[in-house]
C-alpha cells in the first residue's frame, strides 16, 4: 500500500470518527498515530504522540490562550460587559434601531476584551436581548443583531481563531492581531448598515429608545471608562510595539482582576466561574491543537497535500479562482463543522497550496477568521444561534436564522473588499512592523 | 463513581489550575513591569510561563472531557436512531479511553527518558521530568474520566455532564 493510500484511508476514518461523534482532538490524535505507524513504523508514533503533544502544551506564543480567555471571562463576570453596552445605549440608543446598533457596538469594544465568539454573545445577549424585548423589537432582528455582533469577537484582537491560525501557519501573532483591527471596525459599520437598512424599511422592526441626557450619557461613559483603558492597552500597547501579544494578554487579564476587584465585582462564586470557564475552553482549544499536531505530520507523510497541489495547478487556474475555490469549500464545511477544527483539519491541506501561490498568510488569515465567524452563524450548527436560542427559548431557531441572514451576507461584503482591496488587512501590520 | 470523577476534575481544574493561572499572570506582569520601570525583566520567564502553560493544560483536559468541552462534529446526529448511538457511543468511549491512556503512558515514558537524558529548560534549568509527568498525570486523569463514563454509560444508558457553575456563565444548553 502506497503512503497516499494510507493516507485516504486516514481521512476516510477521520469522517468515520467525526460521524461516531468521537471529539475531534481525539480524532485526529487517533487518525495520526495510526496512520504514522502506518507508514513510519510504531518506534516514531508512539514517541511522536508524547514529543508533539508536549511540544504544544508547552508552546510558549500559545500563553495568550489561557491568559486572553481569563481576561475575557473576567470582564464578562464582573459585569463589563453590561457597562460597554449601557454607554454605547446612552449614546446611540434613541435613534431607529438604535438598541441593535448599541449592541453592536458594544459586541466590537467587548470583542477586544474577549476572543470567544460564545462568551460575547453570551455576556451581550443576556444584557441586550431583555432590552430589545422590552422595547418591542423584532425577533429576528434582535437576535440577529446578538449572534453576528457576538461573533466579532473572532476578528479583533485578542480572537482565539487568530491565535490557533498564527500556530498552525507559523506567522507571527502580532501582525495577524493587527491585520483584524481595520476589517473589525468595517465589519461592525457594515453590521450598523445593516440594522439601518432593516429599520428603514420596517420602522417597527427597531423603534428608538428614551433619548439619554448629557449627564447620563458622560456618566455611562466614565463607569466603561476603565474597559476602555484596558482595551487601548492591549490593543494599543501591541500597536505600539509597547507589548507583545503574550505580554499583552498577561498584563490585560491583571488589570481587569485589578478593576474587576476595584469595582468589588469579584466574589468567590465570580471567581470561581471564571476560573472553571478559563479551564473549559483552554481543554477545548488545547486538545484540538494537540490532535492537530499529530495529525499533521500523518498528512505530509502521505504526501497527499502535495498531491492536491499539484493537482490544482495543473488546471492552470489563476490565484483568485484558487481562492474562491477555498473559501467556497469553507463556507460549505463551516456550515456542519465547529469553528476550530474546521481550521485545523484543513490547513495542512490548504496551507501549502496558498504558499505555492504566494497568496499572503497574514491577509488570509483574516479571510480564514472571517469565513469561521460566518461558519458560528450558519444552520444546521451554528454555535452563535444555538446560544442565542439558550437565551431566549421561546424564540424559534428559524427566526434567529432569518434575523442572521443580512448579517451573513455583510460579512460576505466584507471578503469580496478583501479579496479586491488586501490593503485593508495589511495596512496596520505593515506600517507596523514594515512588509 | 461519576461523583467520585466530577470531584476529582473540579479540585483539579478550580485549585491546581486557578494557582497556575494566578502565577502565569504574575510572572507576565512582574516581567513586563520589571522591564519598563526597572530595566530588570524577570529572569527565566520564560522557562517559567512555558512550564506554567503545561500544568494550564494538564489541570484542564480532565474537567474539559467531564463537561464536554472537547467539541465533536455532530454531522449526522439527528439521522441516527437511539440503537446506534448507544452502541456507537460505547464504541467511541472504549477507543477514546484506549488512546488516550496510551497517551498517558507515552507522556510517562517520555519523562523518564528526559530523565536520563537530564533535559532542562535552557536559563533556569528545570527539570522536564516532573513536567511530562503531571501532563501525563492530567492526560490520566481524561482517561479515567472516559474509562467512568464508559461504565456508566453501559449500566444506564445515558453519562449526564458535570454541569456547574463554568456553564452556568456560558449560558448554553449544549
Amino acid at each position: 500500500m502506497t503512503n497516499t493510500e494510507i493516507g485516504l484511508i486516514g481521512l476516510g476514518a477521520l469522517f468515520v470518527l467525526f460521524v461516531l461523534r468521537m471529539p475531534v482532538g481525539l480524532t485526529m490524535l487517533i487518525v495520526g498515530v495510526l496512520g504514522n505507524a502506518a507508514i513510519a513504523g510504531w518506534s516514531h508514533a508512539l514517541p511522536s504522540l508524547s514529543s508533539e503533544t508536549f511540544a504544544i502544551a508547552s508552546f510558549y506564543q500559545l500563553v495568550v490562550i489561557p491568559m486572553f480567555v481569563l481576561m475575557g471571562n473576567l470582564a464578562g463576570a464582573s459585569g463589563m460587559g453590561r457597562d460597554l453596552y449601557n454607554t454605547a445605549y446612552a449614546w446611540v440608543g434613541h435613534i431607529r434601531g438604535g438598541l441593535a446598533s448599541a449592541t453592536i457596538i458594544a459586541c466590537a469594544c467587548f470583542a477586544s476584551l474577549c476572543g470567544s465568539a460564545a462568551a460575547s454573545a453570551v455576556t451581550m445577549g443576556r444584557v441586550a436581548l431583555p432590552e430589545m424585548k422590552r422595547f418591542k423589537y423584532d425577533d429576528a432582528l434582535a437576535t440577529g443583531t446578538v449572534a453576528s455582533g457576538g461573533t466579532l469577537g473572532f476578528i479583533f484582537p485578542p480572537s482565539a481563531g487568530m491565535v490557533i491560525y498564527a500556530v498552525l501557519t507559523e506567522q507571527a501573532l502580532g501582525r495577524l492581531f493587527l491585520a483584524g483591527v481595520i476589517p473589525g471596525i468595517i465589519l461592525t459599520l457594515l453590521f450598523l448598515v445593516v440594522i439601518r437598512i432593516i429599520t428603514g424599511r420596517r420602522q417597527e422592526a427597531g423603534p428608538p429608545g428614551p433619548r439619554a441626557t448629557r449627564a447620563e450619557r458622560i456618566a455611562t461613559l466614565k463607569q466603561a471608562s476603565g474597559i476602555i483603558i484596558i482595551i487601548v492597552m492591549t490593543i494599543g500597547g501591541m500597536y505600539a510595539g509597547l507589548f507583545t501579544p503574550i505580554e499583552a494578554s498577561g498584563f490585560g487579564a491583571g488589570f481587569t482582576m485589578v478593576l474587576a476587584l476595584l469595582r468589588r465585582r469579584l466574589n468567590w462564586p465570580v471567581l470561581r466561574a471564571v476560573v472553571l470557564q478559563t479551564m473549559r475552553t483552554s481543554a477545548t482549544i488545547f486538545l484540538i491543537l494537540m490532535g492537530a499536531y499529530v495529525f499533521i505530520p500523518f498528512m505530509t507523510l502521505s504526501q497527499l497535500p502535495e498531491i492536491l497541489v499539484k493537482f490544482l495547478l495543473s488546471f492552470d487556474f489563476n490565484t483568485t479562482v484558487v481562492l474562491i475555490i477555498i473559501i467556497t469549500m469553507y463556507l460549505l464545511l463551516g456550515t456542519f463543522m465547529e469553528d476550530f477544527s474546521m481550521l485545523i483539519l484543513t490547513l495542512p491541506v490548504v496551507l501549502p497550496v496558498l504558499k505555492t501561490l504566494g497568496v499572503d498568510l497574514i491577509w488570509f488569515g483574516v479571510i480564514a477568521v472571517l469565513i469561521i465567524q460566518m461558519g458560528i452563524l450558519s444552520p444546521p450548527v451554528g454555535l452563535a444561534v444555538f446560544i442565542v436560542k439558550g437565551i431566549v427559548p421561546d424564540v424559534p431557531m428559524y427566526t434567529i436564522f432569518r434575523g442572521i441572514w443580512p448579517f451573513w451576507y455583510a460579512m460576505g461584503v466584507l471578503i469580496i473588499l478583501l479579496l479586491i482591496f488586501p490593503q485593508l488587512a495589511l495596512f496596520l501590520p505593515n506600517t507596523m512592523f514594515g512588509n | 463513581m461519576l461523583a467520585f470523577i466530577d470531584r476529582v476534575t473540579r479540585i483539579v481544574a478550580l485549585y491546581c489550575g486557578g494557582v497556575v493561572l494566578a502565577a502565569l499572570m504574575t510572572v507576565i506582569i512582574v516581567d513586563v513591569t520589571g522591564r519598563y520601570l526597572l530595566n530588570w525583566p524577570l529572569f527565566g520567564a520564560l522557562d517559567l510561563s512555558t512550564v506554567l502553560l503545561v500544568l494550564v493544560v494538564a489541570c484542564a483536559i480532565g474537567y474539559g472531557g467531564r463537561t464536554g468541552a472537547h467539541v465533536t462534529a455532530d454531522m449526522v446526529s439527528t439521522l441516527v436512531g437511539p440503537r446506534f448511538e448507544f452502541y456507537s457511543g460505547v464504541a467511541v468511549k472504549i477507543v477514546a479511553t484506549a488512546i488516550v491512556s496510551v497517551w498517558s503512558w507515552r507522556l510517562f515514558v517520555t519523562g523518564n527518558v528526559a530523565r536520563r537524558l537530564g533535559e532542562s529548560t535552557q536559563l533556569l534549568n528545570i527539570p522536564y521530568e516532573p513536567v511530562y509527568k503531571a501532563l501525563s498525570f492530567g492526560v490520566g486523569i481524561y482517561a479515567l474520566v472516559l474509562a467512568i463514563e464508559t461504565i456508566v454509560l453501559v449500566r444506564t444508558g445515558k453519562v449526564p455532564l458535570l454541569l456547574d457553575e463554568s456553564r452556568a456563565m456560558r449560558g448554553d444548553n449544549e
